[in-house]
């Protein structure tokens, strides 16, 4: 089975070609992060009006590229959700006219499926690396991201067989990285550039309190974090100096990482789940991905950390993560909706029950 | 040539089949944000009444605005979609043009075709008697609209569309919004080009922040 992959929920657009079990044969992805840079965030009027600019000639290049014809494909599938509402409509609507005017079945799939799905693409053919060991299910799924921060017990690749049992409070993780850089004048978007500064800092040169510091909880709290670092610029003004610079920024990491970290291991060790994925683009810092091998190895954890291009957005998860429902025949052509909101069931706050979001 | 053209620029959302100079089949709807849901429900009946498959299509006209931004988009990806999906030209109308050319009597006046732009504006566009657009469309607040626009003109226009009572002008025969229909005969005239680029007139809402910039992200 061959998918087409439509994803345009918040600031990339991007389009792939999967093969069924994962194997990706195209994977186009145009970027935003430029456009919206100056305002050191996503303006969503701005997504919108670019996702309709880059759509098509997208999905054109990842056929091209793919070296397929709509009629040697199987099926569409698109985010729907959750995302920017304006941006998710160009993605869906696109995806919907192309849907009717080749016949082929369009199924709408839940972002967060998409990057818990990503750690079974295989990039070999598109010059990048196939899975070392796909996960086992069940697996506990880490998504850190811009827009999310949530712990999953994964049991199946669908929204039926995937359960929130942790998640932020307020910020995303990728988020306070955003926020935490624009108020050091770092530009957007934060997490790149707060890794490769923290990585020559040193984190216990200034102190920052643990956020969510209580053992038995899988909740997140990052606005916190980003207040005490905005109170330390209060008090002692921007760096003025590189060094400080570098050692602030390495001891706001260190505590992000250890609150993603640490949660991430307590719910596979109280779920007795032994494969733990990373997922997202806060998944792509270098620090959380070496102290969580490091963690992993001392816990006898099976970890799986996808390659960068599987964790930031992209559209080959998307299209992966429309393989199953394809398969059992779903077909959303005329009655797809988008939702800002997750698909995925969430463990309530009090842990009393499940509830849809 | 067959012509398929779809027009989401307002609240009235609609689909329009065209041929040889004439209206073949057309449907719409006027549910309030709901031309995601009902675009795929318009085209199925239109392609039915005409008895048309998709295969004998020619070309797709899609209406560019000026409009509320998502409906546009809305409209303009299924267009998008559909011209890539049967590699199709796709040809973007202007819907204020399109409205002009909805106005049943033919005097040789210069129209102002308007529609609400809400927070008090009208979005306008005037066009000459031929069919012609004069001026790109603009914004105008409803206060001055009518006097600003009859300046530009030269002379009293026409004023088509339901907006003209927004502006204290009598509104000529023809329809209260942009319609498909005149979309799907002017995609019928017009080149084809290779993007489509809505008409938004109104910049996005977004504010730079002042803060300077740290020398160490480079
Ligand atoms: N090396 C890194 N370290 C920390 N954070 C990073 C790194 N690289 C990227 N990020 C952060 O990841 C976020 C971008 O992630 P991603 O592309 O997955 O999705 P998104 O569009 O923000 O949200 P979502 O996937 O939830 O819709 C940004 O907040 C960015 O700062």
């Amino acid at each position: 089975m061959r998918v087409l992959g439509i994803e345009t929920s918040c600031d990339e657009t991007a389009a792939a070609v999967v093969a069924g079990a994962g194997l990706v044969l195209s994977n186009v992805i145009h970027s935003q992060v430029a456009l919206h840079a100056a305002y050191g965030g996503v303006v969503p009027e701005l997504a919108s009006r670019d996702h309709l600019r880059h759509g098509v000639p997208v999905v054109r290049e990842a056929l091209a590229r793919a070296g397929l014809s709509f009629a040697e494909l199987d099926g569409i599938a698109v985010t729907c959700r959750p995302g920017l509402a304006g941006a998710l409509l160009v993605g869906t609507q696109l995806a919907h006219g192309l849907a009717w005017a080749t016949g082929l079945p369009l199924v709408g799939v839940d972002h967060l499926v998409g990057h818990l799905s990503a750690a079974y693409l295989d990039f070999s053919q598109v010059g990048g690396r196939a899975p070392e060991r796909a996960p086992e299910l069940p697996f506990i799924g880490l998504i850190a991201s811009g827009g999310h921060t949530s712990i999953y017990r994964v049991d199946s690749l669908e929204p039926e067989g995937t359960r929130e049992i942790g998640g932020t409070r307020d910020d995303a993780a990728g988020e306070a990285y955003d926020k935490v850089a624009k108020l050091l004048g770092l530009g957007y978007p934060g997490g790149p550039v707060i890794d490769r500064l923290a990585a020559e800092g040193d984190a216990r040169a200034i102190s920052l309190a643990k956020p969510m510091p209580q053992r038995a909880s899988l909740e997140f709290s990052f606005s916190g974090l980003k207040t005490q670092v905005a109170r330390w610029v209060d008090e002692h003004g921007r760096p003025g100096d590189d060094a400080t610079l570098r050692d602030l920024c390495a001891a706001f990491q260190a505590r992000v990482v250890d609150s993603l970290l640490s949660k991430t291991f307590r719910a596979a060790q109280r779920e007795q789940v032994s494969c733990v994925v990373l997922g997202g683009g806060v998944a792509a810092n270098r620090e959380l991905r070496s102290r969580a091998e490091r963690l992993a190895r001392e816990r006898g954890v099976h970890l799986t950390l996808p390659p960068l291009e599987a964790c930031t957005d992209n559209a080959a998860m998307i299209a992966l993560a429309g393989v199953a429902p394809l398969r059992r025949g779903e077909d959303h052509r005329g009655a797809l909706q988008v939702s800002t909101q997750s698909s995925l069931p969430r463990v309530t706050r009090k842990g009393r029950g499940i509830r849809r979001g | 040539m067959r012509v398929l053209a779809i027009e989401t620029a307002t609240q009235l959302g609609s689909v329009a089949l065209w041929e040889s100079g004439q209206l073949v089949a057309s449907a719409e709807h006027q549910i309030p944000n709901a031309h995601g849901d009902q675009l795929w429900r318009l085209l199925e009946r239109c392609l039915a009444e005409a008895g048309w498959q998709r295969g004998q299509l020619d070309r797709i006209g899609v209406g560019l605005g000026p409009g509320s931004f998502t409906g546009l988009r809305v409209g303009i990806a299924f267009a998008q979609g559909i011209a890539l999906g049967l590699s199709l030209p796709l040809v973007g109308v202007g819907s204020l043009q399109a409205l002009a050319l909805s106005l049943s009597e033919h005097p040789e006046v210069p129209r102002a075709a308007l529609v609400d732009a809400r927070r008090g504006e009208v979005f306008a566009q005037l066009v000459s008697a031929a069919g012609e657009p004069l001026a790109a469309p603009l914004a105008a607040p409803y206060e001055g609209a009518r006097q600003r626009l009859t300046e530009l003109a030269g002379t009293e226009p026409l004023w088509v569309g339901e907006a003209a009572s927004l502006i204290g002008a009598l509104r000529a025969p023809g329809r209260a919004l942009p319609h498909a229909a005149e979309v799907a005969s002017l995609a019928a005239q017009l080149p084809a080009a290779s993007a489509v680029e809505p008409q938004y007139v109104r910049p996005a809402d977004a504010v730079k922040p002042a803060l300077p910039s740290s020398p160490l992200c480079e």
